[in-house]
């Protein structure tokens, strides 16, 4: 099917709208109610755009503007995106919004990030002509996690579809119509389900906003990377927004397959792990701080001294390579390895998107690399030294390790496992620090790249103590 | 505590039984619920939710929409007074400054004793007959001072 | 004297009941439209020449047609009674006065398009209305005229009668459609079409109480007799609202194309104290209003097109010559702001500034670039809203500024003082 856009000859997909046929080859066409995975509404304006229909041996244009979100393809239709009269209406719906819009930017989150900021800026809407009062409306309390500046909002329904269709919570009503017209949760139901947080992402302005990010940076500070979120086995495409090596937010990263849009509160929450507990940031013997090499030595000297009686637990946080890693260590000595395993939570269901009962990224990842015989910490009988990975978010090392002999640990966390049987505390890193990947519960391996650069090197204690157990020189 | 007695929940499922979709139903429950009630609140609409299994927010949306559909307790008497053109061209800015000196109240606004709402409102589609207002949805016509006086004279009397 | 269609019995005083309305041979033309074929009755409706009289003017029959026949769907038919206009109350006189012409109307109607349940939708401020229609509905039913098995034939129909409550933008056909189905009034964007999928995304009619009153005399006097009233393509009578300035405001039923000056001067006995018309609106607010000087034309829906306004619904308001076009403009305009159901940008925050704009105007704080900028406002919400309501809202504002700049300017430079009417 050929459509064509500003005289641009395009191939269009059958039953795709104008304007998903447009982002898809770059054509800009300013939106603000269309969001992808949610019904067309077709209510903001702002994507209008003149259409003209083969008819028999010419094009007949239409006398109205239409939609492009909400007009399919046909073969042989022409659009026109570019004309005066297309430039002046964008310009004057705009300026409709902004009427009544406050002009908070300044201490708007939403600020360098805001779709009608930009439509603003770039459709050139810096004067008013509007010298009447503005419609004043309240900022409210709706989550645990959001607030909402109804003052902002730009009526696109949004987070209304959201509610109906993808969390299917039907937290949202409108008070009153017209231009008085006010979004609002019902009788102080507020939105505390675990996707409320996408709402943050889908609002176009500044109306919802995020409680954990509230006035913590400016969106034109943060730098970007592609991560995989650690907070369960469902692996959703993510970024990692920080700057000056802090994270400041997750946002959800489109993966048709796998989260689609959206991801849960749970995980978009995960980065704070970097932050909530006291980090180990040294490698100590006992409580005497030492580098990597005398760390390695020693770790190795207990292995090769005592193989038999030494058990390695390993963690379902741990990234695929630094299993890889292990494995090669534990296949090498014969060394029991087992799995301090997460209890599952509850598998948490919503119409367009679940939560998984397992709560680890990596759970499929020991499975493959270790075979399914891998088995939970049952039984630390016989053992005398264990080397413990323990990654976990949170503290969950068990009276049970206090019999052993001695403990190596490796964890990012400094306030776990102080037992005095803990001979050699190894700094470990969160994903969020590092290169690694993730192994889905869909078999699906995926790899994410760090936001936060640290001095941690315990991937290289690893393969030192490695080299030095095997006497090779080259690890690969 | 339950607001809607057992005979309010068979009229609602009655009303719904009319439609292929009982949330059609919706605009002749709230009106049932309005002329018992004098209002909606959010108390009902949240038990109406329970009868009718549909979510809160979808009725309260719709609830909200609608003007005639109050949000606050009304007077017993309800005068709505039609402001639009074809009245205020016959003087209907006169009726309402004439009803809120005798009321002692302004648009908007009601007697202390709960008899009477005063409300200015959009066209009543009953311009030939100008100036017009409905008092609990009955029109009253071709309004004037003396007309006024009698119509609230009658209301007092048979109160 | 031309026949009339709708008010011939107007003074019969108990035409609204069924003995009444019976003993001018009522429901006559659905015994004989439950003997025709289904196709043929659309045929004859199409032949009529009868155009919607809700203010589109849309040709009835053709509408009809578009009903699709094998939508394996229910089709439903909603009898548009949602009268808010303002300066109508054509259908208010047909409601209160001959309910039972508008039932069996939409009986035939529903027989010829196999419709089994319809739906008036009659604005809630018609709450007296709304139980005359009920109780003439029991009649007619007591009577077999609708229900089950339809005199005898193997024929269901039944007829609910919904009230609104309180917006104006649900008497737009997809506004009534979600507000019947118990949602706020926010028009759907089109396509599809109602008449596809409509009231429960089934293929669904929508037509006007006066259209629908049109039905049984087109059914018992045929569709040419019918279009010999009126003009070419313009067939029937219309029911004509006067308000305003008048001696004698009130509902008239004369054929299309009679003159307007006449309809005022000879039916609604000109304007009151013998003072001078300035301007008529004439057809409902949404309507562009006429200048004195440009009230000699026929009301048919062709001629005021080509007069650059519309008969819309019948609606004719009055201004004298004492009647400040800004004052009347802004009570317009509150009136659309109030209106606006604030799904769409620019009829949301359009109207809300076009009536800001004309309040400071008409309480004196007005500013000479105010009347462009009005202007200005106008294009960009017309023809760029989810439905009609948005050109309704600003034509009003056009067409008053463009006729009557003279006006606004001098109430903008303060030389005329605005009287409270």
């Amino acid at each position: 099917m050929r459509v064509v856009i500003d005289g641009k000859v395009l191939e269009a997909r059958k039953g795709e709208t104008v304007l998903q046929l447009a982002l898809r080859n770059n054509i800009q066409i300013p939106y603000l109610c269309y969001y992808p995975e949610l019904t067309v509404s077709g209510s903001c304006r702002t994507c209008l755009v003149e259409i003209g229909l083969q008819k028999k041996d010419k094009i007949e244009m239409m006398p109205k503007l239409q939609i492009a979100c909400g007009t399919e393809v046909a073969d042989g239709m022409i659009v026109i995106t570019n004309s005066d009269t297309i430039k002046k209406t964008r310009k004057a719906m705009i300026e409709f919004l902004l009427l009544n819009h406050p002009l908070d930017c300044p201490i708007c989150d939403q600020a360098g990030e805001c779709k009608l900021q930009d439509y603003a800026y770039t459709f050139e809407q810096n004067k008013s002509r509007f010298s009447e009062d503005k419609i004043i409306r309240g900022k409210k309390d709706v989550g645990e996690r959001i607030l909402l500046y109804s003052n902002r909002c730009v009526m696109c329904t949004r987070c209304i579809r959201f509610e109906k269709y993808i969390s299917g919570n039907y937290g949202l009503t409108i008070l009153k119509r017209g231009v008085y017209s006010e979004l609002d949760i019902f009788f102080n139901r507020r939105i505390d389900h675990l996707l409320s947080m996408n709402l943050v992402d889908l609002c176009p302005v500044g109306a919802f906003v995020s409680k954990s990010f509230l006035f913590k940076q400016r969106a034109w500070f943060l730098k970007t990377v592609e991560a995989i979120c650690p907070g369960c086995s469902k692996g959703c495409n993510i970024y990692l927004d920080y700057n000056n090596n802090i994270v400041y937010r997750i946002r959800p990263r489109f993966n048709e397959k796998i989260n689609s849009h959206w991801m849960c509160d749970i995980g978009r929450l995960t980065y704070k792990w970097l932050y909530h507990r006291p980090r180990l940031t040294e490698n100590k013997i006992r409580d005497r701080v030492v580098q990597a090499p005398e760390a390695m030595d020693t770790i190795a000297n207990t292995l090769l001294k005592n193989k038999d009686k030494v058990c390695v637990i390993i963690s379902p946080y741990q990234t695929i390579e630094e299993l890889l890693m292990i494995k090669k260590l534990a296949d090498y000595l014969s060394l029991k390895v087992m799995v301090l395993f997460k209890e599952d939570g509850k598998e948490i269901i919503f119409p367009k998107f679940t939560i998984p009962a397992d709560r680890t990224p990596n759970r499929n990842g020991i499975k493959k690399i270790f075979s399914q015989k891998i088995e939970k910490i049952e039984n630390l009988d016989g053992y005398d030294t264990v080397i413990l990975f323990d990654y976990s978010p949170e503290n969950i090392i068990k009276d049970e390790f206090r019999k052993i002999k001695e403990i190596i640990i490796f964890t990012p966390f400094n306030d776990n496992c102080l037992f005095e049987n803990v001979s050699i505390r190894i700094a470990g890193t969160l994903c969020f620090e590092k290169e690694g990947s993730f192994i889905n519960q869909n078999n699906k391996q995926q790899s994410f790249k760090p936001a936060v650069l640290t001095n941690i090197n315990e991937y290289d204690i690893l393969k030192g103590v490695y080299k030095r157990v095997s006497g090779h020189s080259e690890v690969y | 505590m339950s607001i809607l007695r057992d005979e309010d929940k068979d009229r609602i499922q009655g009303f719904c039984s009319i439609f292929p979709e009982k949330r059609s139903a919706l605009l002749m429950i709230l009106h049932y619920l309005q002329d018992n009630y004098s209002y909606v609140s959010d108390e009902i609409i949240l038990e109406l939710s329970e009868v009718l299994n549909i979510p809160a927010t979808e009725m309260h949306n719709t609830f909200q929409f609608y003007t005639m559909l109050k949000k606050k307790k009304q007077g017993k008497y309800v005068i709505e007074v039609c402001a639009t053109l074809s009245c205020s061209l016959m003087g209907s800015d006169h009726i309402i400054d004439y009803l809120e000196n005798r009321l002692g109240i302004k648009s908007g606004e009601t007697t202390q004793d709960g008899k009477f709402t005063l409300l200015k409102v959009e066209c009543l589609g009953n311009c030939g007959k100008a100036p017009v207002m409905q008092i609990n949805g009955k029109f009253y016509e071709e309004l004037n001072e003396n007309k006024i006086d009698k119509i609230l004279k009658e209301i007092e009397d048979n109160d | 004297m031309t026949e009339k269609i709708i008010m011939k019995y107007e003074d019969k005083k108990d035409l609204y009941t069924l003995s009444g309305y019976e003993s001018t041979g009522g429901y006559d033309a659905l015994k004989k439209a439950i003997d025709m074929k289904k196709d043929e009755i659309v045929e004859e409706v199409k032949r009529s020449t009868l155009r919607g009289r809700g203010g589109a003017g849309f040709a009835t029959g053709l509408k009809w047609s578009f009903v699709p026949k094998d939508s394996g769907r229910p089709v439903y038919l909603c009898c548009n009674a949602d009268e808010s206009e303002p300066g109508t109350f054509k259908d208010k006189w047909i409601i209160w006065n001959n309910p039972h012409l508008l039932i069996e109307g939409i009986l035939i109607s529903s027989y010829a398009l196999s419709v089994k349940h319809a739906f008036i939708y009659i604005r809630g401020e018609f709450r007296e209305g709304s139980e005359i229609l009920n109780k003439a509905i029991e009649e007619a039913q007591n009577k077999n005229y609708l229900g089950k098995n339809i005199l005898g034939r193997n024929i269901d129909i039944e007829i609910t009668v919904y009230r609104g409550a309180g917006a104006y933008v649900c008497g737009e056909e997809t506004g009534l459609l979600e507000s019947l189905e118990g949602k706020r009034g926010w028009p759907r964007i089109r396509p599809p079409f109602p008449a596809t999928k409509g009231l429960y995304q089934s293929p669904t009619i929508i037509n006007n109480v006066e259209t629908l009153a049109n039905i049984p005399y087109i059914i018992l006097n045929g569709a040419v007799r019918f279009a010999s009233i009126g003009t070419p393509n313009n067939g029937g009578t219309k029911l004509f609202c006067v308000s305003g300035r008048v001696n004698r405001p009130g509902v008239y039923e004369l054929p299309l194309g009679t003159n307007l000056r006449e309809i005022i001067e000879n039916y609604a006995a000109g304007v009151k104290d013998g003072k001078k018309i300035k301007a008529v609106i004439p057809g409902g607010s949404s309507t562009p209003v006429l200048k004195f000087d440009e009230i000699d034309i026929p009301m048919d829906f062709d001629s005021l097109i080509k007069a650059g306004s519309a008969l819309g619904s019948g609606g004719i308001i009055v201004l004298d010559e004492d009647t400040s076009m800004v004052r009347s403009l802004y009570n317009l305009s509150r009136f659309y702001a109030h209106e606006s159901c604030g799904q769409c940008t620019p009829c949301r925050e359009g109207t809300i500034w076009i009536m800001k704009i004309l309040r400071r105007i008409y309480k004196g704080d007005g500013k000479p670039e105010d009347l462009d900028l009005l202007l200005d406002i106008c294009s960009n919400i017309k023809f760029k809203t989810v439905c009609p309501f948005g050109d309704a809202a600003v034509i009003p504002v056009e067409s008053f500024i463009t006729k009557f700049r003279t006006e606004f300017e001098e109430a903008i430079k303060k030389t005329i003082i605005i009287p409270r009417q």
